[in-house]
């Protein structure tokens, strides 16, 4: 419980942070009408996703970091790891590499593995801002791997959780590099 | 054509082909916003950049901010037509956020792996509201026995 408590509070404060930031940020009235506009039904949709993260019947189910859990982590990490290498080192972009990886992945995994991989390859399409080396690409692969395995119910079915997943996770290592300069 | 009709236009078409892929040809939401990216990336990187390199970074950003919201469970988003309000919403909420034209969107987001995914999620969960809300206000509505 208190797993799927904490991980959807992330998922919803990386949300909500983004739409604070833009409303913060954005000199234009319509474009502030707009976000204000998509702000309540997205605060309706929090709420209503709790009660399915937090759902009585399905918590009976125990948390356990079985082999396809090991699966994930590793290709979640090698995922971030060749995205970045594609994107920066070949120099052939975010998009290239973000849609190669997803492409193997749809191919060679099951669906729920090339799920996590591709949404792990979302933190790889970082800019040098964030991820500036190939070594923060790896604390990068390492933290959305541990995000991805614990957080499996958030956000499951809405189009977006591999994206918030990574946001959240490209934030947490940021913030670790930071700590570790 | 006005520049921001033209982003809103490339996210509706994006939104509908990934989810057209994904759902309607059965190949997987993984598959279908995948081939978009990709698509997208090559048009920018290899094709359109010379020509109209501001918009069509936008543009290759926008499609690809769709395709992740073109991965969308059908229990929540059942066909096309709601797949491009969803669409509409995400190309609205990323415009907020990265002008077009401009050369990068704005604020701590910005360069973070995820963020356009985090505008998919939103365009979801807002369009999933309004319709869960809308449905039930029709239901109340209707009399009992007709």
């Amino acid at each position: 419980m208190l797993r799927r408590v904490i991980g959807f509070i992330a998922f919803a404060v990386t949300s909500l942070s983004f739409l604070g930031f833009i409303l913060m940020l954005n000199q234009q009235i319509a474009y502030t009408v707009i976000v204000i506009l998509i702000i309540i039904p997205t605060l309706f949709g929090l709420f209503r996703h709790w009660f399915e993260c937090t759902d009585c019947k399905d918590l009976s189910k125990r948390f356990v970091f079985d082999k396809a859990k090991f699966y994930i982590f590793i290709a979640a990490f090698a995922s971030v790891i060749i995205t970045w290498f594609m994107n920066h080192t070949m120099g052939l972009g975010a998009f290239i590499a973000n849609g190669t990886v997803g492409l193997i992945a749809a191919t060679l995994f099951p669906p729920a593995l090339a799920g996590t991989t591709y949404a792990a390859s979302f933190v790889g399409m970082s800019g040098t801002g964030v991820l500036p080396t190939i070594g923060s690409a790896v604390l990068g692969g390492i933290v959305v791997g541990i995000v991805l395995v614990f957080t499996a119910e958030i956000y499951a079915g809405i189009g977006g959780k591999g994206g918030t997943t990574a946001a959240l996770s490209a934030q947490i290592t940021r913030i670790l590099l930071s700590i570790l300069k | 054509m006005n520049p921001i009709l033209q982003t809103l236009f490339v996210s509706i078409i994006a939104g509908i082909l990934t989810y057209a892929v994904s759902i309607k040809l059965k190949k997987g939401g993984v598959f279908g916003s995948a081939l978009i990216v990709l698509i997208s990336g090559l048009l920018y990187k290899f094709y359109l950049l010379d020509n109209m390199p501001g918009t069509i970074a936008t543009f290759a950003a926008v499609a690809t901010t769709a395709s992740y919201a073109g991965m969308v469970a059908e229990k929540n988003v059942k066909n096309i037509w709601e797949m491009a309000i969803v669409g509409l919403i995400a190309g609205a909420l990323f415009l907020s956020w990265w002008a077009p034209g401009a050369k990068a969107p704005i604020g701590l987001f910005a360069g973070v792996g995820g963020a356009l995914g985090t505008i998919a999620a939103i365009a979801c969960f807002a369009f999933i509201s309004i319709k869960n809300l809308t449905v039930k206000c029709t239901c109340s509505n209707k009399k009992p026995g007709k």
